[in-house]
């Protein structure tokens, strides 16, 4: 009697465990189709944006945007590896992918790193130039969601905490102080900052890091005059609009003078030598002049979808690694995108990050898609809902029976 | 131990999912509020793009207006010219440089380019290098600094080549621009006008000025449908030349003796018409009060620096547009004896009275309006004219017989003959400004007895020169009243013709007969009246004086012209000159000797056969 009560609880347990068991599904479609249509807003953006300086500069209007889609075509192709291997295989690789990415930062300080603007933030490998903190995002999402996932019941733990945390402040210590990029060391921190947040029950220390970091952040953009200028120049656009506040007051004007419906695809004169860097960190201010802010709020549109979309795998994840992962990438974009868009419209100091999808950076796309193929990956493998749960006890039944007759 | 390897990861898995589970709950709910915070942010951005549209838009549409439009650069269109009838260039349009200053380009390699740049001007131009490194650091994001305007090929020419051969020298280029120049500086001032900021403001500049203007061309640059960067040019179409009607050679002779008689008679004004009566093309018009159109605002000739500087805007304004002013088509005054023919025309044509009718004169005559009081009016000759026909009253000039013949031909022809020889009247001459005179003549309803006798001998009514030549000369071609008009023909930059003007009639005035009658008439006042100051040897000479008493002023001043004609039988020109306030006190043989001295040339230079007299 007390044999058979034990036999059927352990049943029981077998047929709820074998009901909960992750279901293998098809990639989440509807994400890809977001972020193709970002895609291809950003090059139809960036074309319309880079033909005049492309034509002076390379005298081939379509020189930006060629480069662009060939990255983007490589990007899809990756993508759609990376959202083909099972998840579980990037848990097992992160810390190497980690090792590679601080490898590649050092290695902008050997002679194969290049100057743009003052600042080494390129790796030149012959074949191709490569930005080593792009890789550096995607190898922090990694490593931050393996270490959150396997050990988050170890996350109170001080010891836990500061390694997790010191992964994090060392990108973002390499992506400031080698490549001399405080918008992306901000973006890297933020990323971390959030990751943490989702998986870790406790947050003191979080908190306490925050303070730190945000007293450390400010008494860098204080000491630095280059940094200072910007804060200066945001506070008080007008005084600064023909030096340190030119590009900004150049965005400004392109979208005031796009109006509500702007003035057309093409016909920006913003981007006639005006605003500088249209292509790139400022496109989306040509993005509203040239399609008005009704064009800039269907932008903001997309990347909410896209957002939203994020959330559902991130809810129906069959797993905390790939929660996480999921989080880190949905952070990724979600501030890159708002840092972009309140610089241009001067509602925070220039910090200079592109707008993801749409600004003209190859390394940036690619390793942006393969973010996204990782979300995908995950999303190939979900929790049951309750009608796949009620299917799987149906079956067993439909099994158990069948067994009987036989 | 079988049991045991497989309850064991049995167990974990249970961990496992117990984690999962645990976890998984918080990290969902940790996850919403990152949404929330997400969503919340994206939502700020939007409501900063309507917050920039509402409060800001139109400010930074106008600053990206203002800026994008300094990228395209005008290329001035040549103003035309203007010459005289035998081609002679009154006035011109010559091509001159302005020199541009280009900081931002200058600044875009500042190591390379400023020294060899600012070292170049400074040679070239004499321009020091502290004002230009000042001037570029002053405007580091302007393209267009004008450092000096108005340089000639000559001055710019060696700069040119220099610059070609320094590549470093760069922000630094010219602008192409035209300067207006009159070849002669003040003749037919009055007639040509002059410009400003390349449009004509007065006279012949102003009133031709679409003409002359022509269109201007532009270069911008612009991104085309396939997106590639293109420069267009588009070429300024230079402005129409105008050919006058206007004589150099006759201007020059006019101007000459004009000057000579205001300097002898130190008159207010001398003023000149010469024009052709079969056509009505005006062959010189001229007035004393000159100006070089190459400098309009320049009073010094007329006025003293001490009187300049004391000027007030208003008294330079209104000194300034005293000189610019056309006496010959702007001013009215009454025009005196020279009215006579036209009195005796009307009287002939209408048979009210007849070249046999005689008239007596006892140097006054009195006359009884709708006031119980009488009115007498003088003649000239205060003794009396005694008895005389038509022609004998204009020979004499005496103002009774005339007054005596308007009381014979009555309001209702004076009035209607009056306007047909065009008082009163535009002469639509093609030149600004011209004056009617139709408030300062009497009509049919307000005209008195008194009136009528006075305007018959041109006194009490007002009239401009250029109405007055036009009229005589319908008087003495036959009876045709020609519009007067001083461009000839109009030629577009490629020099071809695009428009002619020919003679343009305006009305019948009087018939052939009459027309020779007075004719005969204004021939004695040369011969054996008053007028024989006037007369050219070898030519029958024929005119009419006029001594104009100005009602206006309180003292004794007049108006003193004469209009005469020559050759007699077929009348080639017109000439109609006037003083008006002569400052000498016997003053009306002045009148007469300026129109000789003008015909004594005039008709020589214009190779016109002497007459047989």
């Amino acid at each position: 009697m007390k044999k058979s009560l034990e036999k059927k609880i352990k049943q029981e347990e077998n047929r709820k465990r074998a009901a909960a068991k992750p279901v293998k599904g098809s990639i989440d479609w509807v994400l890809v189709m977001i972020v193709l249509a970002l895609l291809v807003f950003g090059l139809v953006m960036l074309y319309s944006a880079s033909s005049y300086e492309a034509s002076i500069k390379f005298q081939n209007p379509s020189y930006y945007v060629v480069k662009q889609l060939i990255s983007t075509v490589i990007g899809l192709v990756v993508m759609a590896v990376v959202a083909l291997i099972p998840h579980k295989f990037f848990e097992k690789i992160a810390i190497l992918v980690y090792l590679v990415a601080v490898a590649a930062m050092i290695l902008v300080k050997t002679p194969l790193g290049l100057e743009a603007n003052g600042a080494y933030r390129w790796i030149d490998l012959k074949f191709i130039t490569v930005q080593p903190s792009e890789i550096m995002k995607v190898a922090l999402v990694l490593v931050l969601a393996m270490l959150l996932s396997r050990y988050v019941n170890y996350l109170g733990d001080i010891k836990m905490y500061l390694i997790v945390m010191g992964l994090c402040v060392v990108a973002v210590a390499l992506t400031v102080f080698i490549t001399d990029d405080l918008g992306t060391g901000i973006i890297m921190f933020a990323m971390g900052f959030i990751m943490i947040f989702v998986a870790s029950k406790k947050i003191r220390y979080l908190i306490i890091t925050l303070v730190v970091f945000l007293a450390g952040g400010v008494s860098y953009v204080l000491l630095r005059s280059t940094k200072r200028v910007r804060v200066q120049a945001w506070l008080n656009l007008e005084k600064y609009a023909d030096d340190i506040g030119y590009q900004i007051t150049q965005a400004l004007y392109a979208i005031g003078s796009g109006g509500l419906l702007g003035k057309g695809l093409g016909k920006s004169t913003q981007k006639l030598g005006f605003v500088p860097e249209s292509e790139n960190d400022m496109i989306f201010s040509i993005i509203c002049e040239e399609l008005g802010i009704i064009g800039g709020i269907i932008l903001i549109a997309l990347v909410a979808l896209l957002l939203w979309r994020m959330k559902k795998i991130f809810d129906s994840a069959a797993d905390l690694y790939g929660k996480v992962v999921v989080a880190g990438v949905a952070a990724h974009i979600a501030i890159q995108t708002f840092l972009n868009i309140a610089v241009v419209t001067n509602l925070l100091p220039n910090t200079g990050v592109p707008l993801p999808f749409i600004s003209y950076g190859g390394t940036a796309v690619i390793f942006l898609l393969i973010e996204i193929g990782l979300v995908l990956s995950v999303s190939r493998v979900h929790a049951p809902t309750v009608e796949e749960k009620r299917m799987s006890y149906y079956e067993q039944d439909r099994e158990r029976e069948a067994s009987y007759y036989q | 131990m079988k049991r045991e390897r497989k309850a064991e990861p049995r167990q974990r898995t249970n961990r496992k999912e117990d984690k999962n589970q645990k976890y998984g709950r918080l990290m969902q709910k940790r996850f919403r509020i990152i949404a929330v915070i997400f969503g919340v942010c994206l939502a700020a951005l939007v409501v900063r793009l309507a917050w920039i549209l509402a409060f800001d838009g139109d400010k930074y549409a106008k600053a990206a207006l203002a800026q994008s439009e300094t990228a395209t650069t005008t290329l001035t269109a040549k103003r035309g010219d203007i010459i005289d009838r035998n081609n002679v260039q009154l006035a011109t349009s010559t091509k001159v440089y302005n020199l541009i200053l280009d900081p931002k380009v200058i600044l875009y390699k500042e190591d390379k380019y400023l020294e060899p740049t600012v070292a170049l001007i400074q040679q070239h131009f004499q321009i020091p290098t502290e004002e230009l490194r000042a001037k570029i650091a002053e405007n580091p994001n302007s393209s267009y600094v004008v450092l000096k305007k108005g340089l000639t090929f000559a001055e710019v020419e060696q700069f040119i080549e220099d610059k070609k051969a320094d590549r470093n020298v760069n922000g630094i280029w010219l602008e192409e621009s035209y300067r207006r120049n009159y070849t002669y500086g003040t003749l037919a001032c009055s007639v040509l006008g002059f410009t400003q900021d390349g449009n004509g403001i007065y006279g012949l500049e102003s009133r031709y000025n679409n003409e002359l203007l022509g269109n201007d061309g532009m270069e911008y640059t612009y991104v085309n449908s396939d997106n590639i960067l293109e420069t267009v040019r588009k070429e300024p179409e230079d402005g129409d030349t105008i050919r006058l009607t206007l004589d150099y050679n006759i201007q020059a002779i006019v101007e000459k003796w004009i000057a000579a008689t205001q300097a002898e008679t130190n008159a207010k004004t001398v003023g000149a018409v010469l024009m052709n009566p079969q056509t009505g093309e005006v062959y010189a018009m001229a007035d004393s009060g000159s100006f070089d159109p190459n400098n309009p605002r320049d009073l010094s000739h007329r006025y003293t620096p001490e009187q300049i500087a004391a000027m007030s805007d208003a008294e330079t304004t209104d000194a300034l547009s005293d000189v610019w002013r056309n006496f010959c088509i702007t001013q009215s005054y009454e025009p005196g004896s020279t009215f006579k023919p036209f009195t005796v025309a009307m009287g002939i044509e209408e048979s009210k009275i007849y070249p046999t009718d005689t008239f007596d004169c006892i140097g006054h005559e009195d006359f009884f309006v709708d006031t119980p009081w009488q009115r007498t009016i003088w003649c000239y000759n205060r003794g009396g004219d005694g008895t005389m026909d038509v022609k004998g009253a204009l020979t004499r000039s005496c103002n009774i017989s005339l007054a005596q013949m308007s009381q014979r031909i009555g309001v209702d022809i004076f009035c209607k003959y009056q306007r047909k020889f065009g008082f009163g009247q535009y002469t639509e001459i093609d030149l600004p400004n011209e004056m009617s005179c139709e408030p300062l003549l009497y009509t049919v309803d307000n005209m008195t007895v008194l009136d009528l006798a006075t305007n018959s001998f041109g006194q009490n009514f007002n009239t401009t020169m250029i109405q007055l030549a036009t009229g005589f000369s319908s008087i003495i071609n036959g009876g045709y009243l020609y519009r007067p008009f001083v461009v000839k023909d109009i030629y577009n930059g490629n020099n071809e013709l695009i428009r002619s003007f020919d003679r343009v009639l305006v009305a019948q005035t009087i018939s052939q007969g009459t027309s020779d009658y007075v004719k005969d008439c204004l021939r004695s006042v040369v011969t054996e009246g008053i007028g024989q100051a006037a007369a050219v040897e070898g030519y029958k000479i024929a005119g009419k004086t006029g001594t104009a008493q100005k009602y206006d002023k309180t003292e004794d001043v007049y108006v003193i012209s004469f209009i005469g004609f020559a050759p007699y039988d077929d009348p080639q020109v017109v000439c109609y000159v006037a003083i008006d306030e002569p400052a000498t006190g016997d003053a009306s043989r002045f009148a007469s000797e300026l129109f000789h001295n003008i015909m004594v040339e005039v008709l020589s230079y214009m190779n016109i056969a002497p007459d047989d007299v």
